[in-house]
């Protein structure tokens, strides 16, 4: 299937409702890819201005999700779109709904960041738990990159990198954590630090979860397959169907 | 193959007469067989039956041959039918040769696109990507068939959008491509050919750490070099203020000390107040500057400096004011109305003016000096520049007023014009956009 096809109609107000919605998408992704990029320089850095730079454009985020739903409205209400053009329908609001989720998920980061600018005393920074938070959330910031350019170019290939990529990342999460309830354990760090520590590695965590329904969106729009139900053996043919593609 | 000819063969009137051969071939036929049978109308709707099916019969094969768009040339037929075969297949001939030409010279033009060093994308109207060069799939991880997609679809970044959002592309954008990659990239867009754009993304990264390590240099060493030289310059008007204890040898050197010793203060502040003006990234904040007035004082220092060596004529038309940062306007002013009173020798005349053109506020300084030769103009504003080295230096400036004027009218979106003729003369003109134009506020 070619992104080509949704400007095909007769009726040139539906091609173009069907561009906004599209161009309206990867707007809304672009802003969670510049909190998820924020994210990451700040816990990098300490940076705490750019921690409340993300919580801010979690709003424009929110904004956003709304704006696609309203489109959506538009396109069913007006033209009772059918086959690609409904699935593109269907996948926009489940794409707009991840992207929301994972604008919420990156708050979570930014105040850890934004806990630890008060409490100079503790080196939270210093933890092997928040270094592997650093790379997880490098990791998400990735693939929501690369699940964006596949959506954009409709590619399955990129979709099924994302899905496989979701879990490696599921195992570096185990790790952290396993190493951060270490931590825990040897009771002589900050419990608060630890704690806000968890629920950043969670919001990680979820946000690569996220990054992979999207993927799954993408094939469900471009192949019509539904991957949710499908067992660890049929994804892993299906995907390796996908890359070869 | 056929052999070429031209096409309005219809002129070539053979096939014509080969045509009327037949026809008439066709009609003795019938009139034979009417002979022959006495059916007369029989025989001549036969041969005109033949005649219709022979042209029905050409005319579905040429279409045949046209839709199917055959391109070797098949035999032409007899007669009229004949000219139009042969002129359809030199045409096809022709454009055979012409698309040829054509792919070969598009070819050259994408392969030529291919090796610039920059990153070249060609947009339509709507922003969508028509085609990429390598270095945008190599810099930009863009894709060859990525055409038709908006570019900000594919080029999310904040500074991409908004650019294309502002339609302003006079200046160039600077952004990286991602938080983690040091790549710093400068993007262009140009308009080119009819609604089309040329986006041109080059990575400025070398050059952009270079000035900045160049900033950040001149930046520490001046005022590395601030206290070492305070300390310097007390100590010496200690030394001067007990002059009389010492020997009197001393009180010459001691003086030319001092007033090096100051120069060097001078240059090392001009040099800073430079770098706090490269460094603002920011937007001017501006506030109401009084240039009327301004003016007026810098008039009465300028007396002063001069001695009562040159003529002023401050001619202040503009009771106007601007909106900028009244330091660093001040700073303009005074560097161009003191360099003006340094290279105008003694008895010259110097004018001021400060007026409104429809699309600028204007300040002009016009000077009867020594005049600067067509070479040095525009070297004028680089830092240390000096046009005479040896005279400069006797004169007492830094070697940077202009490097700070420049860098201050451009913070302004203002314009330097200079305009010289050795042992004539030269003029300084700053035009600042009418938008800064401000009437003083009310208290």
């Amino acid at each position: 299937m070619n992104r080509k096809e949704f400007g095909t109609h007769v009726s040139a107000s539906y091609n173009q409702y069907l561009e906004d919605l599209f161009n309206q998408i990867l707007e809304m992704g672009s802003l969670v890819e510049r909190q998820l990029q924020a994210s990451v320089v700040s816990l990098q850095n300490a940076d705490y201005d750019l921690a409340r730079e993300v919580i801010q454009l979690d709003k424009l985020v929110n904004r956003e999700e709304m704006e696609i739903d309203r489109l959506c409205v538009r396109v069913l209400a007006r033209h009772q779109p059918t086959a690609s053009d409904l699935r593109l329908i269907v996948s926009s609001i489940r794409i707009a709904v991840d992207l929301e989720r994972m604008g919420d998920e990156v708050v979570k980061i930014a105040r850890l960041v934004l806990s630890l600018e008060a409490r100079v005393d503790i080196d939270c920074q210093n933890l092997q738990g928040y270094k592997q938070l650093v790379e997880i959330t490098s990791r998400a910031c990735d693939m929501v990159k690369n699940v964006l350019d596949a959506f954009t170019r409709m590619d399955l290939s990129g979709a099924a990198a994302v899905i496989e990529e979701e879990n490696r990342v599921d195992e570096l999460f185990a790790l952290a954590i396993s190493g951060v309830t270490k931590n825990f354990k040897e009771d002589k760090h900050d419990v608060e630090c630890l704690l806000q520590l968890v629920y950043a590695l969670r919001a990680a965590e979820r946000i690569t979860d996220h990054a992979s329904n999207i993927a799954e969106s993408v094939v469900y729009l471009v192949n019509g397959q539904d991957m949710r139900n499908m067992d660890a053996t049929a994804l892993g043919k299906y995907l390796a169907l996908m890359k070869e593609e | 193959m056929l052999s070429i000819k031209p096409v309005s063969s219809l002129e070539d009137s053979s096939r014509i007469v080969e045509e009327l051969i037949g026809v008439g071939a066709l009609l003795s036929a019938a009139m034979l067989l009417g002979g022959l049978t006495g059916f007369w109308g029989l025989a001549f709707l036969m041969a005109f039956g033949i005649y219709l099916a022979r042209n029905l019969f050409y005319f579905l094969h040429f279409l045949n041959l046209v839709r199917s768009r055959a391109l070797e040339p098949s035999k032409a037929p007899f007669g009229v039918w004949g000219d139009i075969y042969e002129a359809y297949f030199e045409k096809v001939f022709q454009d055979k040769r012409r698309i040829k030409r054509l792919r070969s010279e598009t070819d050259q033009v994408y392969d030529a696109m291919n090796l610039l060093p920059d990153a070249h994308i060609s947009l339509n109207e709507k922003f969508q990507i028509e085609w990429v060069n390598h270095s945008a799939e190599n810099m930009l991880g863009l894709r060859r068939n990525d055409a038709g997609h908006k570019i900000t679809n594919l080029l999310r970044q904040n500074e991409m959008v908004q650019y294309l959002e502002r339609q302003d592309f006079g200046h160039a954008i600077e952004f990286y491509l991602s938080a983690e990659s040091t790549r710093r990239l400068s993007a262009k867009i140009v308009p080119y050919f009819d609604k089309h754009y040329l986006l041109i993304i080059r990575d400025i990264t070398d050059a952009h750490n270079l000035a900045q390590v160049r900033r950040d240099f001149v930046a520490n060493a001046s005022h590395e070099l601030r206290t070492p030289l305070t300390v310097l310059n007390g100590y010496l008007e200690l030394m001067l203020d007990s002059a009389d204890s010492l020997p009197v040898i001393w009180a010459n050197p001691l003086t030319q000390m001092h007033q090096q010793s100051l120069r060097m203060q001078n240059i090392i502040n001009d040099l800073l107040t430079l770098s706090n003006i490269e460094a603002e990234d920011v937007e001017l904040e501006a506030d109401y500057v009084p240039v009327h007035s301004m003016l007026q004082k810098l008039e009465a220092e300028a007396q002063q400096l001069s001695g009562g060596k040159h003529q002023f004529h401050f001619n202040l038309e503009s009771k106007e004011g601007l909106l900028g940062k009244t330091e660093a306007l001040r700073s303009v002013f005074t560097n161009l109305v003191s360099n003006a009173i340094r290279y105008t020798p003694d008895g010259g005349e110097i004018w001021v003016r400060w007026y409104q053109t429809p699309q600028s506020m204007v300040f002009e300084v016009k000077d009867t000096g020594i005049g600067i030769a067509r070479e040095h103009i525009p070297r004028l504003t680089e830092r240390f520049y000096r046009v005479d080295t040896a005279r400069s230096r006797s004169s007492g400036g830094t070697g940077l007023g202009l490097a700070i004027v420049k860098h201050i009218i451009e913070r302004h979106h203002a314009k330097l014009a200079v305009y010289s003729r050795l042992q004539v003369g030269s003029t300084f003109r700053v035009e600042f956009p009418i938008s800064l134009k401000h009437s003083e506020p009310d208290v």
